[in-house]
């Protein structure tokens, strides 16, 4: 991190130690996710699609949530931090848009204005959430830096921090970042996991045996994982994108491929090439397209709390439209990531089980990349 | 602290003159067009000369930096490469030599790094995006090596803070304009100079200015406050302008004299 972030870095954190064992911040955040979030979101049965895989599967239907993903949980919940540090004015970073869409959505509820940078190739991939942010009175600004995706965005995001850091707030979407950032976005993340929890004691009278979720940055699945660290019975999967195939090296795999490194403030698992210098992700999913990973999940990793496997656009694309097909639900292209893991690990199952996998996002935004794909084959 | 650099700032501050340290990305538009840039700028009286190694996310610097550093990674410019011409510059000339790069070049290099850069010749290392907590351990190992570790001071760092950072960087301080990336800039902002007269009652290292400075009239209204002024995206300017031709090497050396006029 620049010297010119460090203050406002460390005042973040005051701040948030400050509010965070005090139970009227948390009620403000319950309130605004009930009353404007649409929480709690359901946790479906998915009964073809569990005859199909012969376990009992359970979809966290984060689709349901206002802006169609996950994402507003955390936006809403760092929005009311921006306000008591008394920003006027949020930027933000965005691969699929959704997280872009979540912050322009927050910022638009409580009057502040917003800039959210979007690299160039994901402007055009995800074209739909482009013209919401505007609408919702957001300036998208394109960034043709680098590799023109997610990193590139982070990297802009962060050279607009640093110049307006006195009026800005940096709403991260991703458990990136430097603390207490991957902190905060799993806090505000985490009622995933805990609704999942209370949801599946009543439907189950137990706990689940899988938690599954995609993994980019890591924001659904450390929200989904980090409620359930200590039930040791409860096993924990993470589905990076291995687009290409990682034979090929075009893929954003970095729990499994990357190395120790240090990127927009992380310590974590990045890709890099010989020199340390950030190597190109890839991934079909905007989401997904990133070369480091939240820190926390390189702890699961290395403590071997999950397991963190990966899942080629080919098969995110059949999983896209076998989920459509079988339950009715579109899912985003990250969240398919998930879903086709869970078809992957079919053999694996005991019949008796519980496994609940994270529907992240909806998949709207996708359906031009997948009629694209489907040509292109 | 290290020889070559506290001579030159010795050297200065005895004849009271300001110290010109003159920023270059390796490798663009070229290896070899770099090694002739800094042949020229050293002997146009350039007094210390900043080789920026090209970076994948260089979020300090603004779009000229970020595309010259592009372009050398481009042109394969990679670490065997980059120390290969900081060897050849060194048997050439003796102008002090810092060396620019991102943390996660020196984290995924290790402590090696200031081994071989100092065994290169190198004098100074920049590391604009490692705050002090996280680089203390490595500025001692750099020192061990001979290697000024040289720590940046901004406009949002509090009293206190800079206070520490004075005292714990080597070489000089790098006191940061303005709170933004590098790149030139119409004027410097009004705070710089409340600034710099509190930093300079802090310590008694050399204070280098960089962030925004291109022309010599940035300079004049602060002269009286520092040692040294730091440009870097104006000069990268020049060469984009002229690339490898006969003309740029001129070009540099009139820009060198220019500012030094007032320095």
């Amino acid at each position: 991190m620049p010297e010119t972030l460090v203050a406002s870095v460390a005042a973040l954190g005051v701040e948030y130690h400050k509010l965070k064992p005090g139970r009227r911040f948390w009620d403000e955040v319950r309130e605004y996710n009930k009353t404007y979030a649409g929480r709690a979101t359901p946790l479906y049965h998915a009964k073809r699609l569990s005859a199909l895989v012969g376990v009992k599967v359970y979809l966290k239907r984060e689709d349901l949530a206002h802006t169609g993903s996950h994402k507003i949980n955390n936006t809403l919940g760092q929005i009311l931090l921006a306000r008591k540090l008394g920003k006027k004015r949020i930027i933000a970073e965005t691969g699929a848009g959704q997280h872009g869409v979540a912050t322009a959505t927050a910022a638009a509820l409580f009057g502040l204005e917003c800039v959210v940078y979007m690299g160039s190739t994901d402007v055009v991939r995800q074209s739909v959430n482009v013209e919401r942010m505007k609408i919702l009175g957001t300036e998208v600004r394109a960034v043709i830096s680098g590799t023109q995706t997610l990193k590139d965005a982070i990297n802009e995001a962060l050279r607009d921090w640093v110049t307006n850091v006195r009026s800005t707030y940096y709403l991260i979407g991703s458990a990136i970042g430097p603390h207490p950032y991957p902190l905060i976005v799993r806090d505000f993340q985490s009622v995933i996991g805990n609704e999942v929890k209370s949801q599946i004691q009543d439907a189950e009278g137990r706990l689940p045996d899988y938690l599954l979720a995609c993994v980019g940055g890591g924001s659904n699945s450390i929200g989904l994982f980090s409620p359930f660290y200590n039930d040791r019975k409860v096993k924990m999967v993470g589905v990076e994108a291995a687009g290409k195939g990682l034979h090929t090296g075009m893929h954003s795999a970095s729990l499994t491929q990357g190395k120790a490194g240090v990127l927009h403030g992380t310590k974590t698992l990045i890709l890099q090439d010989k020199d340390g210098q950030i190597a190109p992700a890839h991934s079909i999913a905007a989401g997904l397209d990133y070369p480091g990973v939240g820190p926390e999940h390189a702890f699961y990793k290395a403590s071997g709390r999950a397991e963190y496997v990966s899942i080629t656009d080919d098969e995110a694309v059949e999983a896209f439209k076998l989920l459509s097909r079988m339950e009715g639900i579109i899912p985003a292209l990250e969240s398919s990531h998930a879903v086709a893991q869970l078809m992957k690990m079919k053999k694996r199952f005991k019949p008796k089980d519980i496994v609940v996998v994270c529907v992240s996002g909806r998949g709207d935004k996708d359906i031009e990349v997948v009629m694209n794909y489907k040509a292109r084959k | 602290m290290n020889n070559r650099l506290e001579n030159k700032f010795k050297a200065l501050r005895k004849s009271g003159r300001k110290a010109l340290v003159i920023y270059v990305t390796v490798g663009n538009p070229g290896v070899s067009a770099t090694e002739r840039i800094v042949k020229t700028l050293s002997s146009s009286g350039a007094d210390i000369i900043e080789l920026g190694m090209p970076f994948s996310d260089p979020i300090a610097d603004g779009p000229v930096i970020q595309a010259s550093s592009f372009k050398a990674l481009e042109h394969g410019v990679d670490y065997a490469k980059f120390l290969a011409l900081v060897k050849r510059l060194r048997r050439q000339i003796d102008t002090p030599l810092v060396v620019m790069t991102y943390y996660n070049v020196l984290f995924h290099r290790g402590k090696e790094l200031f081994h071989e850069l100092s065994s290169a010749g190198v004098d100074g290392l920049i590391v604009p995006d490692l705050p002090l907590e996280e680089n203390r351990g490595f500025s001692v190992q750099a020192a061990r090596c001979g290697l000024a570790f040289i720590q940046m001071v901004t406009p949002t760092t509090p009293e206190k803070r800079a206070k520490d950072i004075c005292r714990k960087s080597r070489g000089f301080v790098y006191v940061v304009t303005l709170t933004g990336v590098t790149g030139a800039k119409n004027g410097l902002p009004a705070e710089l100079l409340g600034n710099l007269q509190k930093l300079r009652k802090c310590t008694d290292k050399p204070l280098c200015i960089g962030f925004g400075i291109s022309k010599p009239e940035h300079v004049l209204s602060v002269k009286k406050y520092i040692d040294g002024v730091i440009i870097g995206s104006a000069v990268i300017k020049i060469i984009n302008k002229y690339g490898d031709t006969r003309k740029l090497y001129p070009a540099l050396s009139r820009y060198i004299n220019k500012m030094k006029a007032v320095l």
